[in-house]
């Protein structure tokens, strides 16, 4: 008979491991299970960007670089990074003939050594360090194995795997991601909205002359979002295109985007290395609850596309520790986990989760040529404070461009009628079309 | 049936994380299909972005 364990974890992102290592440190007879075996090589796209210095989810990430730690202060605790780092000052948007709309003066951020509002990481290296601290405190680590099925038996939770193993356990902390398995079979996706399925595709560049680089740039105008981002080695970038239509050919776009000045000019001297990651991503609305006969869901399994690394392994922390206590106090349910849920209603679905449920309208490249998207970003020629947080940068966009919809009607009365369709486009039909283009997984 | 190009596959999972009937595993760090128990809904095909998901011929 299999033994039972008082905490299975499925998953080795960012918040499975960080909920493993915790449990290691807590003393839980504790099961991780991953379906890789090569835990330090990333293959779903991931900018490895984690933004330092600024909220997220009422968490104040900073690092440590004396110590090497990345530093939870909000949460309460620190986890070791040791590997590189590359500094990241911002987020601009490029239009399609090369001017920014700058979230962050690279130039003066670097000339003035002012502190940098991202930092990218080997996220591999450091998946793996916190999975090795998991294991040599006791957590038996599994991988290759593919959590495929889960059921509830009167006294614990069955994992089921595709060699015909079962892992039995008290609780189950499931951080499968964002197409998370076990929220399907829980029957979770049934009670969300489905707002798309996100496919992306990413290659590897070295020797790529990008001027001002040490942000992350997202170029609008194209067919697909494209988005360029520096990598740890000097002159080493991610290029990549994603959309919402299965149909769409991503990997022909990068070829007209990299035929295209400037752009063609930057990668002249570049070359395709490493591997290719992507990711097809079943986007919906997030989970209110999280929590289900003894499962805990964290990360991106309870949320719309991604929570970010700082997020995500605060939740997996939260997790952990919170079946600890219902372990001590002996109420395996969930009143004995309800501090996990607490936090994750005040901190995620509260102030993030519940409005992204209303997400999604029209496409701006339905309506915006290559040239208004030109015009518009020339509107703003001056850099605005620094961010990486995705919700602060959507809110300043919104707020400039509102400021500047009386000069766009006097200049460009042709764009602002296009963007007063695109405000007024019914919701329901960019769900519709989601819809269709996509492919939902619900159960 | 249907195979995966190991030529194009990146091993990112979204074949594995879409497939209905859990048909798709990565063993050794490889994204195989389980031809038994796949029903040939097609979905992997639509939804991988660099296109690895193929139909075959029976041999």
């Amino acid at each position: 008979m299999t033994e039972l364990y008082d905490l299975i974890i499925v998953g080795t992102g960012p918040a499975g491991a960080m909920a493993a290592k915790v449990a290691g440190e807590n003393g839980l007879k504790a099961a991780l299970l991953e379906r890789k075996t090569d835990i330090r090589t990333i293959r779903r796209i991931c900018t490895m960007i984690i933004g330092i210095n600024e909220e997220s989810f009422g968490e104040y990430l900073t690092y440590n670089r004396r110590n090497k730690r990345f530093v939870f202060p909000h949460n309460g605790f620190s986890v070791k990074y040791d590997g590189p780092t590359r500094n990241i000052y911002g987020f601009h948007i490029l239009s399609p003939c090369g001017n920014r709309f700058q979230l962050g003066d690279v130039k003066k951020a670097k000339a003035e050594g002012t502190p940098p509002v991202a930092l990218m990481i080997d996220k591999g290296y450091w998946m793996q360090i916190i999975v090795d601290e998991a294991r040599s405190n006791g957590v038996e680590v599994f991988t290759n194995t593919n959590v495929n099925h889960i059921r509830k038996e009167p006294d614990c939770v069955i994992l089921s795997d595709n060699w015909g193993n079962e892992y039995q356990g008290k609780f189950v902390i499931a951080a499968d991601g964002v197409n998370s398995r076990i929220a399907r079979e829980l029957g979770f996706n049934k009670e969300r909205i489905f707002l798309g399925t996100y496919r992306d595709m990413a290659r590897t560049y070295e020797g790529v002359e990008i001027p001002d680089s040490d942000v992350l740039m997202f170029c609008m105008g194209w067919k697909f979002s494209i988005s360029l981002s520096p990598e740890l080695t000097e002159g080493h970038f991610h290029i990549a295109a994603a959309s919402y239509n299965v149909n769409d050919k991503l990997d022909e776009e990068i070829d007209r985007f990299l035929s295209s000045e400037p752009y063609a000019t930057w990668f002249k001297n570049a070359k395709e290395i490493d591997h290719r990651t992507s990711c097809a991503s079943n986007i919906a609305s997030p989970i209110p609850v999280p929590f289900k006969d003894n499962v805990l869901l964290v990360g991106d399994a309870t949320w719309m596309q991604e929570t970010g690394n700082t997020a995500a392994m605060a939740l997996g922390w939260r997790a952990a520790n919170a079946v600890t206590e219902a372990l001590i106090k002996g109420q395996i349910n969930k009143e004995g986990i309800s501090p996990f849920l607490e936090w994750y209603d005040k901190y995620y679905y509260q102030p993030r989760g519940k409005r992204l449920a209303s997400s999604g309208g029209a496409d701006f490249k339905d309506y915006l040529s290559a040239e208004d998207i030109d015009y518009l970003v020339s509107l703003v020629p001056e850099p605005l404070p620094a961010t990486m947080n995705a919700y602060t940068i959507f809110g300043t966009i919104g707020r400039t461009f509102s400021g500047l919809l009386p000069r766009i009607q006097d200049e460009r009365p042709d764009i602002m009628q296009k963007l007063m369709a695109m405000r007024s486009f019914p919701r329901e039909l960019a769900l519709v079309k989601r819809r269709k283009e996509g492919c939902a997984i619900v159960s | 049936m249907i195979e995966i190009d190991k030529e194009k596959c990146s091993g990112c999972c979204g074949c594995v994380d879409h497939c209905p009937v859990s048909a798709i595993n990565v063993i050794d760090d490889e994204v195989i299909i389980d031809n038994d128990i796949c029903m040939e809904c097609l979905i992997c095909t639509k939804v991988c972005p660099l296109g690895a998901p193929h139909e075959v011929a029976q041999a």
